[in-house]
């Protein structure tokens, strides 16, 4: 190894890098002969130790506390508009809901019974006789939303029609709106006036087996 | 026996931690790379208030844009380093702020290539307690042009890796080398210079007892 070689070396060698053996020996075997070279190694060796007693004395050097503190501020007012922004958003989130829940309720409940049970839809003549075999000429209709918002509201103005009719049942069977003749209002059992010819329309609560439950008159 | 070890999370886990509003990765981030960058700053500046300031910017950049850090290009140390160091030149090209080292007979081949602020600087006084020794090699160190500055301060202050500081100062690894080779060399003239009479033959002295240890 000649000088300049082991100049290239040298301050990785004071610096404790790792090099290959065969290397180091012969840089080391140079500086035992060359009194320059020595000297450099020496020199560089010299400056590590003052280097590195500068970075020990500098090792627990820190920003202040205060640093720390005006970062955690910031840290908390650049968080808050994010954080507003995401409770605005889940807010308004909860708001589309609930207001999609009443639509969806209200419309639920505007609807006809007869429409949410199809099965339960029966004809005035089966109501009347549900063998089929009565004369009956009352046309069923189905009730109209207005007529079933009625009959939500005024479910207690039926008459029950057979002993084991409940009002807690109501939303389990049909109501029909039905044109009656007296004939099929006495074949209810109900009773009729000297008027026996005219018709009467009447809300039915028609049971899922269709026998009518119970009635409410809404017009003579 | 059985050995625990502490859990440490990573510093991409903190990131992310912090990036969703967590104020305790931050902190824990923030006392994790704080030291080795304020000590990088003054070191390069001399200049505790200097380092202060900065170290506050670096972290007020990483709360305003973490999403920025590639782990792909390095850790985040290094990225912070990097941030500390534009600030940094930023900051002295703007104020002018430091004075420049009396002796500071820098040869033009040494002047800074491409970045920077002005070759030699030196800062004020820094604290008057510590040894003559010390004080000198701080002196030296801050009187080196700022391209062999920064890879002193970072590879033998610092002690990090070539690859580290490659990835700091985001230049060739070979560059680290070779700019530490030649800084290393100009700060042992400059200590030469500093060195009494009659105090090299105990600092080899020193060197040799290191050596043979």
């Amino acid at each position: 190894m000649n000088c300049k070689e082991f100049q290239a070396l040298a301050q990785g060698l004071a610096r404790d890098e790792r090099s290959d053996v065969a290397t180091m020996e012969d840089a080391l075997t140079h500086a035992d002969s060359c009194e320059s070279c020595d000297a450099l190694l020496e020199e560089a060796e010299s400056l590590t130790c003052d280097l590195r007693a500068l970075a020990a004395r500098d090792a627990e050097e820190a920003a202040p506390v205060r640093v720390e503190t005006a970062l955690l501020q910031a840290f908390r007012q650049h968080r808050e508009p994010a954080t507003s922004t995401s409770q605005l958003r889940r807010w308004l989130a909860a708001v589309a809901g609930i207001a999609a829940a009443i639509i969806l309720v209200t419309v639920l409940a505007g609807r006809p019974k007869a429409l949410l049970h199809p099965s339960g839809v029966a004809t005035a003549k089966q109501l009347g006789q549900p063998g089929g075999s009565s004369g009956a000429s009352a046309a069923p209709q189905k009730a109209s939303l207005t007529a079933a918002s009625e009959d939500e509201e005024g479910a207690n103005s039926f008459v029950p029609l057979s002993g084991t009719f409940d009002l807690a049942s109501l939303s389990e069977d049909a109501i029909v709106r039905v044109v009656l003749s007296g004939e099929d209002l006495e074949s209810l059992g109900l009773p009729v006036g000297d008027s026996g010819d005219e018709q009467v329309v009447a809300d039915l609560i028609i049971a899922n087996d269709g026998t009518p439950q119970a009635i409410r008159v809404v017009s003579w | 026996m059985s050995i625990v070890r502490p859990i440490t999370q990573s510093d991409s886990y903190l990131l992310r931690r912090m990036g969703a509003g967590d104020e305790e990765a931050f902190r824990t981030l923030y006392r994790r790379c704080q030291g080795p960058v304020y000590r990088f700053v003054l070191h390069m500046s001399g200049n505790p208030a200097v380092a202060e300031d900065v170290t506050q910017e670096v972290f007020l950049t990483l709360i305003r844009d973490a999403g920025r850090f590639d782990p792909s290009r390095g850790t985040l140390p290094a990225y912070l380093l990097g941030i500390g160091r534009n600030l940094l030149f930023r900051r002295l090209e703007k104020e002018k702020a430091f004075v420049a080292f009396p002796e500071g007979a820098e040869s033009d081949e040494l002047e800074p290539q491409g970045n920077s602020l002005h070759p030699h600087l030196v800062v004020a006084a820094f604290d008057p307690v510590h040894n003559e020794m010390i004080g000198r090699v701080r002196q030296a160190v801050l009187s080196l042009p700022v391209n062999y500055r920064e890879v002193v301060v970072l590879c033998d202050l610092q002690e990090m890796s070539y690859e580290e500081v490659a990835a700091a100062l985001r230049c060739a690894l070979g560059t680290v080398r070779s700019r530490l080779h030649r800084g290393r060399g100009m700060l042992m003239d400059k200590l030469r210079e500093f060195r009494k009479p009659g105090e090299d033959a105990a600092s080899v002295r020193k060197a040799k007892l290191a050596r043979n240890s």
